[in-house]
């Protein structure tokens, strides 16, 4: 099963095959900002791919589009978590993300 | 196409919410707007027929016409009126027209010591009068008075310049009403232009109006800013033709945000929100070097960096309270400006009808700031750009100016029944109020 490794925190999270790392991060108890929930609207999940791109999903039209709206328009590097899907090891950076062993959040 | 006075006919109830004061956002309505009223070319001709005819409206500001016989033409669908300095360094505003062949005498704006007329040369000096006619011998015998141009009322409040084609409006300040003492704090005579720029977009002036007049939209199109705005929690208020809201500035929007926004994303989005609109971002600066202890609002740091950032620059904001300091007041001149309203300047935005199709409209964006107390002349406002349509107006603006015209293509579906609005709208409700007063001669 593949693994994400979410910087700053350094939290590592497992992804099974076929799911987005958002839905990885709910199905594990993490916290991963997103208002629109998961659609790939609002791009509010974004994140910065360190290592691994290649072990990313291609980005469609609909993550470009969305992408290209919002602040991390000029980072090549940025993905929206809700869209991605993962087939090996990564390194990724969002600041506001939140594991559940970090701070007590619980699912 | 439905009759026009079913179109224009707005319940009671949401009449009944200009009443305010008794709660901090008029209630919702319980019926739909005719989504039409967007849409329809006979609409649009009530609208120029009833209402751009006769309310005010802002045209330059005083400071693009600082000296005699400077000018500024003002179009608003078919009609061109030009705002200009008198000799004596009044205002002066005629129909832009040539009582000959009807041509524009002037466009855009420019310093002449007479207005002449480029077609066959007929004149006029700044105070309207015929002065010289080429070969006039050659015309049957007319009084100059028969071709004088023809007045437009012009006034002026704080800064900005206003024009009114019907002689009989009232004055400008009854117009305004609660307008001027709200604002006066801010100082606007000691705000200069520093950007100015338009863009045609495809989309009803009143979808524009809109699209400004609310925050509820922001989670959907502006959503990294709700990080460090509460977008949600906004008070509205209805202010005679007019209305306000406040948004808060320095906290989340905890109904749309579920995290506790990580501190440096925070001013990261902070950053990037205002440098869309090409403000300086030096505050965040300054907050990135704070930190937030457990339950403190991003606020509670802004106010005395805000403070003493606007001393240091001279700019004595004392008048302002806290609110006033770090919020975005947000007002709404009927029928089309809005300003975002801050403590170190403003945006304004100016929405203008398409002449021909109701589906088009033109922003204007002006943007202001205070300058020093010590600086005794404010510096001359910058020249206006015309941007292409769907070119970039800043990242922020063409979030706005992408969603528009997608909204203004959903109208025009038979399938729309109707717009339904929520208490964080209750100024659009309030427009088409006030517009409805206008459309039906009340």
């Amino acid at each position: 099963m593949p693994t994400v490794r979410v910087l700053p925190a350094g939290d590592v999270l497992d992804v099974e095959a076929g799911e987005s790392l958002m839905a990885a991060a709910r199905r594990q108890g993490w916290r991963w900002p997103t208002i629109c929930g998961g659609n790939g609207e609002c791009g509010t999940c974004w994140m910065v791919v360190e290592q691994g791109a290649e072990h990313g999903s291609a980005v469609e039209a609909a993550e470009r589009a969305t992408l290209a709206k919002g602040m991390k328009a000029d980072e090549p590097r940025a993905r929206l978590a809700c869209q991605i899907k993962v087939s090996g090891p990564m390194v990724v950076t969002r600041r506001s993300v939140k594991a559940p062993t970090r701070e007590g959040i619980t699912a | 196409m439905q009759d026009l006075e079913v179109l224009v006919a707005v319940t009671e109830e949401s009449r009944d919410q200009a009443q305010l004061g008794k709660a901090r956002r008029p209630p919702a309505p319980a019926t739909l707007i005719d989504p039409q009223r967007y849409t329809s070319p006979e609409f649009a001709r009530l609208e120029f027929e009833r209402l751009w005819s006769r309310t005010w409206q802002l045209a330059c500001l005083d400071s693009d016409i600082p000296n005699p016989g400077d000018f500024s033409e003002y179009v608003i669908g078919d009609w061109s009126i030009l705002v200009l300095r008198a000799a004596d360094g009044s205002l002066r505003a005629f129909h832009n027209v040539c009582a000959h062949r009807g041509r524009r005498i002037k466009t855009g704006c420019g310093t002449s010591d007479a207005l002449q007329c480029p077609y066959h040369l007929w004149t006029w000096d700044l105070d309207g009068n015929l002065t010289h006619v080429p070969e006039r011998q050659t015309f049957c015998e007319f009084a100059d008075a028969d071709a004088a141009l023809q007045p437009v009322l012009v006034d002026q409040w704080q800064h900005w310049i206003f024009v009114n084609l019907d002689r009989n409006a009232e004055p400008l300040m009854d117009y305004l009403g609660e307008l001027p003492e709200i604002l006066a704090p801010y100082r606007f005579d000691r705000q200069y232009k520093w950007s100015s720029r338009s863009t045609r977009v495809k989309g009803n002036w009143k979808a524009m109006v809109d699209a400004f007049n609310e925050a509820y939209h922001a989670r959907g199109i502006h959503p990294e800013s709700l990080t460090f705005i509460n977008y949600t929690d906004y008070d509205v208020r209805l202010l005679g033709d007019h209305s306000m809201m406040v948004i808060p500035f320095g906290m989340p929007d905890v109904e749309s945000v579920p995290t506790v926004p990580d501190y440096q994303e925070m001013m990261d989005a902070m950053e990037w929100s205002f440098a869309a609109f090409g403000e300086d971002t030096a505050l965040v600066d300054f907050l990135r070097m704070c930190h937030l202890e457990p339950g403190q609002e991003l606020r509670e740091l802004m106010v005395p960096l805000m403070r003493g950032g606007m001393a240091q620059s001279n700019i004595d904001v004392d008048a302002l309270d806290d609110s006033q300091l770090v919020d975005d007041w947000h007002f709404y001149f009927f029928p089309n400006v809005v300003i975002n309203n801050f403590s170190f300047g403003y945006w304004l935005f100016r929405f203008l009808p398409d002449a021909c199709d109701p589906n088009y409209s033109t922003v204007d964006m002006w943007y202001f700031h205070r300058v020093p107390d010590t600086l005794e002349t404010l510096p001359p406002p910058e020249p206006h750009v015309v941007i292409p349509q769907g070119e970039t107006c800043g990242a922020v603006m063409d979030q706005d100016l992408g969603n528009v015209p997608i909204q203004q293509a959903g109208l025009r579906s038979p399938a729309v029944p109707g717009l339904r609005l929520s208490s964080l709208e209750a100024r659009i409700v309030h427009m088409h109020d006030v517009l409805d007063r206008y459309l039906t001669g009340d």
